[in-house]
C-alpha cells in the first residue's frame, strides 16, 4: 500500500483512522449527473460529464488546476448564473427529475433541500456584519422552521456536530474574531442545517494549516458516517483525500475519467493521469536529496 | 488619442467663433421665429439669439478650459508627487484636499466673483481651485497603489530608473479614472458657471452668459418658451458632450 | 473691486457718492483700521457671541442667521435624507434586476448632471404654481418652496449616488457568503437587502460628505428662485451689496458646520473600521 497513509495517528486524540469502510454503504443514489455540458463564453468546461454519488459515501474529487472541479460543484449547487454560463444535460437527486429543466426558483429550493455547501475561504463564507448566532438563526428560521425554544437546542446540536464547543460566547462572536479553523467549522455547522443528504466541499482545507486540515476532514468523515451524509470533497491534494475518502473521482478534460476506491487509487490507478498524480504525490511525501551532481556542465 | 483630437477641434471652433461683444437691439424685431437671417430667432430686445448663444458658448467653454487646465495640471503634479513620495507629502495633500472638498465651492466662487468681477477667468480659476483637490487626491491614491504593486517588479529590474518605470506604468492606470473624473468635473463647471450667471452677480448685460440669458428670459416662460429652450439645450448638450467623450463606459455600460 | 459697500449703501439711500460721505461711512464701520486689528476684533466678537451688524441694514447678523437657518437646514438635510433613500432603492433595483431599473438609474445620473436644477424648478413653478395653481410659491408660506426644493434637489442628486449604491450591491452579489446564503434557498432580493443594508450605507458615508457641505451652500439657487428666506438667499443679497460683515460671518458659519460634520464622520468611520478590518 502507498506510503501516503499515515501509519500512526499524529496526535493522541482522534478516532482510529477508519480505512476499512471503502465500500458503498448502500446502493441508494443520491446524485445522478448525466451528459452534463457546461459552457461559458463559448468555451466548454465540462463535456458530457457523467457522475453518480451513492448514499453515505465520501468522495474526493481530484484533477489538475483549473480543469473544472469547482465548476462542477457550482453547477450542482445551482450557483452558475445562466447568462454567461449555459448548462445542458441532467442533474438529479431522485430518479426521474432533472434540475436543469426546472424553473429557477423551484430549482433553487430543491437544491437547498438536498445540499450543504462549504467553500474554500471560511472567512469570506461568513457575513462580516453578522454574529455566529445570528447567522445560524437566520438559516434555521428559514430551513427548519423551528420555534425559538427548539432553536437553541438545535444550535447546540449543530455546533457539537461540527466539533465546536457550544458556548454563548461563541454565538456572540463575529467572523473576524474567529480563528480560521473555527470559522470553517461554523460553515460546516451552517451546511448541516436542513439535514442535507449531500455536502459539497470546495477545497475547504486548502487555506488551513495541514494539522487543522487533517483534523477537519476527520471530523467531517466521522460526522458524515454517523449521519449518513454523502460528501463530495474537491481537493488537489491526493494525500489529504487518501486519509478520509472512500472513493476518488478524477476529473480531466471536462469528464470524469476515473472513479476508484481509495485503496485502488493508491496502488493501481486505472488511468494514466491517475498514475501520474500518484507518482507525484508519493514523491512529495517521500523526500529525497536531489541529485545535484548532474547539474554541472 | 481620438479624444484629444476632438478637444483640439473644439478649441479651434471656439477660437474661430465671432468675438462679438455687442448685440444690436431692435425692438421691432423682437420674438421673431427661426429664419435664415436669425437661425434661432430673436429675443425680447430683438437681439439675434444665435449670436447670443455662440457668445455664451464661448464664455462657457473658456471657463471650462481655464478651470480644467488649472485644476488638471496642478492636480496631476501634486497628486503624482504626493502619491509617489507618500509620508508627509501625502498627509499634507490629503489635508488640503479635504479642505477643498469641505468648502462649498459654489459659495466661494460666488464671493470671489463679487470681489473680482464675473469673467470666465475669475470663475474658472475659483471653480478650478476646488476641482484641483479632487484630481489631486484621485491621482495620489492611484499612484500610491501602482507604486506599491509595481515596486517589487521594479526592484528586480536593475538599472532602470524607477521614475521612468513609474511614469510608464502610471499613465495606464490613471488615464481612465481621471478621464471619468474630468467628464464629471467639466460638465459640472458648465452647470455651476450657468448657475452663477443665473444668480445675476455678473450684472454685465453686454456679456451675456447662458445662465444670464435664462435669468432674463425666465419671465417669458409661458409666452415665449423657445427663448428658454436654446440656452437650456446648450447647457445640456455641452454637459452631455463631456460625458460622452470621457466617461463612455458609464454612459454605454449596458450596450457594450 | 467693482463696488464698495459704502457706495452700495449710499445708493440705497439715494445719497451722493462724495468723498466725505464715503470716508464717514468707512470710519463708522471701522474699515479704516489696519487689517489685522479688524480681523482680531472680529474674531473676538465672534467668540463673545457678537457677530456684528450688517453694513447695509444694520440688523444684528447672528439673529438674522439664526432666524433663517431653519429654512436652509430643512432643505439641506431634507434633501440629503431623501436623496439617500432614493439612491439606495434605485441602486438596489438596478443591481438586482438590471434591465429597466438599470436604465432608469443611468438616465437619472446622466440627466441630473446635465440639467441645471433651476431649469427644472422653473418648470415646476409653471406647472404647479401657474398652470395648476395648486401651490402659491411666492405669496403663500415659504415652506411650500422648501418642500419642492427638497424634492427637486433629491431628484437631481440621487442619480449619481445610485450608481455608487449599485456598484456596492454588485460587489456584494459576488461575495462568497452571499452565494452560500443563496444556496440555502433564500430569495436573492431579500438577501441583498438584509445583508447589503449595512455595508452599502457604510460605503455611502464617504460619498455623503460632499453632500453635507452642500447642505448650507447648495440651496442658494433654489432659495433665490422660490424666494425662500434662507441663509443662502441672505448671502447672495449681501454679496450683491458688498456687505463684508455678513459674508465673513457666513463663511465662519460654514467652517463651523463643516468642521462639525467632519468630526462626526471621523468618529463614525472609526467605529465602523474596527468591524471591517480585523
Amino acid at each position: 500500500m502507498s506510503q501516503l497513509l499515515y501509519s500512526a495517528p499524529a496526535k493522541a486524540k482522534g478516532p482510529e483512522l477508519p480505512q476499512e469502510d471503502l465500500s458503498l454503504a448502500s446502493s441508494e443514489t443520491v446524485l445522478s449527473v448525466e451528459k452534463l455540458r457546461v459552457k461559458v463564453s463559448g468555451e466548454e468546461i465540462l463535456k458530457d460529464l457523467e457522475l453518480r454519488l451513492e448514499a453515505a459515501t465520501i468522495y474526493g474529487l481530484l484533477g489538475p488546476s483549473g480543469v473544472g472541479k469547482s465548476t462542477l460543484l457550482m453547477a450542482i449547487a445551482g450557483l452558475l448564473p445562466e447568462p454567461p454560463y449555459s448548462l445542458e444535460g441532467s442533474i438529479a437527486f431522485r430518479p426521474g427529475e432533472n434540475l436543469l429543466k426546472l424553473k429557477l426558483r423551484a430549482r433553487q429550493l430543491l437544491i437547498a433541500e438536498n445540499i450543504g455547501l462549504i467553500f474554500q475561504e471560511a472567512m469570506s463564507s461568513l457575513d462580516p456584519y453578522q454574529s455566529v448566532g445570528s447567522a445560524l438563526n437566520e438559516i434555521l428560521a428559514f430551513k427548519e422552521k423551528l420555534p425559538a425554544a427548539a432553536r437553541k437546542e438545535r444550535i447546540r446540536e449543530l455546533l457539537e456536530l461540527a466539533g465546536l464547543r457550544a458556548e454563548e460566547s461563541l454565538l456572540r462572536k463575529y467572523p473576524h474574531e474567529l480563528s480560521g479553523g473555527m470559522a470553517q467549522r461554523v460553515t460546516l455547522a451552517l451546511a448541516l442545517i436542513g439535514q442535507p443528504r449531500i455536502i459539497l466541499a470546495d477545497e475547504p482545507s486548502s487555506s488551513m494549516d495541514a494539522i487543522y486540515a487533517l483534523d477537519f476532514v476527520q471530523k467531517l468523515r466521522e460526522l458524515a458516517k454517523r449521519e449518513g451524509i454523502t460528501v463530495l470533497f474537491v481537493s488537489h491534494d491526493l494525500a489529504l483525500l487518501a486519509n478520509f475518502c472512500d472513493r476518488i473521482l478524477l476529473l480531466d478534460q471536462g469528464k470524469i475519467i476515473e472513479e476508484s476506491p481509495v485503496s485502488q487509487m493508491l496502488s493501481a490507478p486505472e488511468t494514466e493521469l491517475g498514475r501520474e498524480i500518484l507518482k507525484v504525490a508519493e514523491k512529495i511525501s517521500r523526500y529525497e536529496e536531489p541529485n545535484y551532481s548532474q547539474r554541472n556542465h | 488619442m481620438k479624444r484629444i483630437l476632438i478637444i483640439l477641434a473644439l478649441l479651434l471652433v471656439i477660437s474661430l467663433l465671432p468675438q462679438q461683444a455687442n448685440f444690436p437691439t431692435n425692438i421691432q424685431e423682437k420674438f421673431k421665429p427661426m429664419s435664415l437671417e436669425h437661425p434661432l430667432g430673436t429675443d425680447y430686445l430683438g437681439r439675434d439669439l444665435f449670436k447670443l448663444m455662440s457668445f455664451g458658448f464661448k464664455r462657457s467653454a473658456e471657463a471650462v478650459l481655464i478651470a480644467s487646465v488649472f485644476a488638471l495640471s496642478l492636480g496631476l503634479l501634486a497628486g503624482l508627487y504626493a502619491g509617489y513620495k507618500g509620508g508627509i507629502a501625502l498627509a499634507v495633500l490629503e489635508f488640503f484636499a479635504n479642505l477643498g472638498l469641505i468648502l462649498p465651492s459654489f459659495i466661494v466662487a460666488l464671493i470671489i466673483s463679487a470681489y473680482f468681477g464675473f469673467t470666465p477667468l475669475t470663475i474658472g480659476l475659483s471653480l478650478g481651485l476646488f476641482d484641483l483637490s479632487a484630481y489631486a487626491i484621485q491621482v495620489a491614491t492611484l499612484t500610491r497603489k501602482v507604486k506599491e504593486e509595481e515596486f517589487i517588479l521594479m526592484s528586480q529590474l536593475l538599472g532602470l530608473s524607477k521614475w521612468r518605470i513609474l511614469k510608464r506604468h502610471i499613465f495606464h492606470h490613471i488615464f481612465e479614472p481621471v478621464s471619468a473624473l474630468f467628464a464629471n468635473k467639466a460638465s459640472s463647471i458648465v452647470l455651476r458657471y450657468a448657475s452663477l450667471a443665473f444668480l445675476g452677480l455678473g450684472a454685465d448685460v453686454t456679456k451675456p452668459d447662458w445662465g444670464m440669458l435664462l435669468y432674463e428670459y425666465r419671465i417669458y416662460f409661458i409666452d415665449q418658451p423657445q427663448l428658454l429652450l436654446w440656452p437650456s439645450l446648450g447647457i445640456f448638450a455641452f454637459c452631455l458632450f463631456f460625458h460622452l467623450l470621457f466617461d463612455r463606459k458609464e454612459v454605454f455600460k449596458g450596450a457594450l | 473691486m467693482p463696488l464698495s459697500p459704502q457706495e452700495m449703501l449710499l445708493s440705497a439711500y439715494n445719497l451722493e457718492h462724495t468723498a466725505e460721505n464715503i470716508s464717514a461711512l468707512t470710519e463708522k464701520w471701522g474699515l479704516d483700521r489696519p487689517l489685522y486689528i479688524q480681523y482680531f476684533s472680529w474674531m473676538a466678537g465672534l467668540f463673545r457671541g457678537d457677530w456684528g451688524r450688517s453694513l447695509i441694514s444694520n440688523i444684528p447678523i447672528k439673529d438674522e442667521l439664526i432666524r433663517r437657518l431653519p429654512y436652509s437646514l430643512s432643505i439641506g438635510l431634507g434633501s440629503l435624507f431623501l436623496t439617500t433613500v432614493l439612491a439606495f432603492f434605485m441602486g438596489y433595483l438596478a443591481a438586482l434586476k438590471g434591465g429597466l431599473y438599470e436604465l432608469i438609474s443611468r438616465l437619472f445620473a446622466l440627466f441630473s448632471q446635465a440639467i441645471p436644477v433651476f431649469i427644472s424648478s422653473l418648470f415646476v413653478i409653471y406647472i404647479l404654481g401657474v398652470s395648476l395653481a395648486w401651490v402659491h410659491f411666492f405669496t403663500g408660506s415659504p415652506w411650500n418652496g422648501v418642500l419642492v426644493s427638497i424634492i427637486l434637489l433629491s431628484l437631481a442628486s440621487c442619480g449619481g449616488l445610485s450608481r455608487v449604491v449599485r456598484t456596492h450591491f454588485l460587489e456584494l452579489k459576488n461575495k462568497s457568503y452571499m452565494k452560500r446564503l443563496y444556496a440555502h434557498g433564500m430569495k436573492e432580493s431579500q438577501l441583498l437587502l438584509k445583508h447589503g443594508f449595512k455595508p452599502v450605507l457604510y460605503g455611502l458615508s464617504g460619498a455623503l460628505v460632499p453632500l453635507f457641505s452642500a447642505v448650507l451652500g447648495g440651496s442658494s439657487v433654489l432659495e433665490f428662485i422660490f424666494g425662500i428666506p434662507g441663509i443662502s438667499y441672505f448671502l447672495i443679497e449681501s454679496i450683491k451689496n458688498r456687505d463684508y460683515a455678513v459674508i465673513q460671518s457666513y463663511l465662519f458659519l460654514v467652517m463651523l458646520w463643516m468642521s462639525l460634520v467632519h468630526i462626526l464622520f471621523h468618529l463614525l468611520q472609526k467605529h465602523l473600521d474596527k468591524r471591517l478590518s480585523a
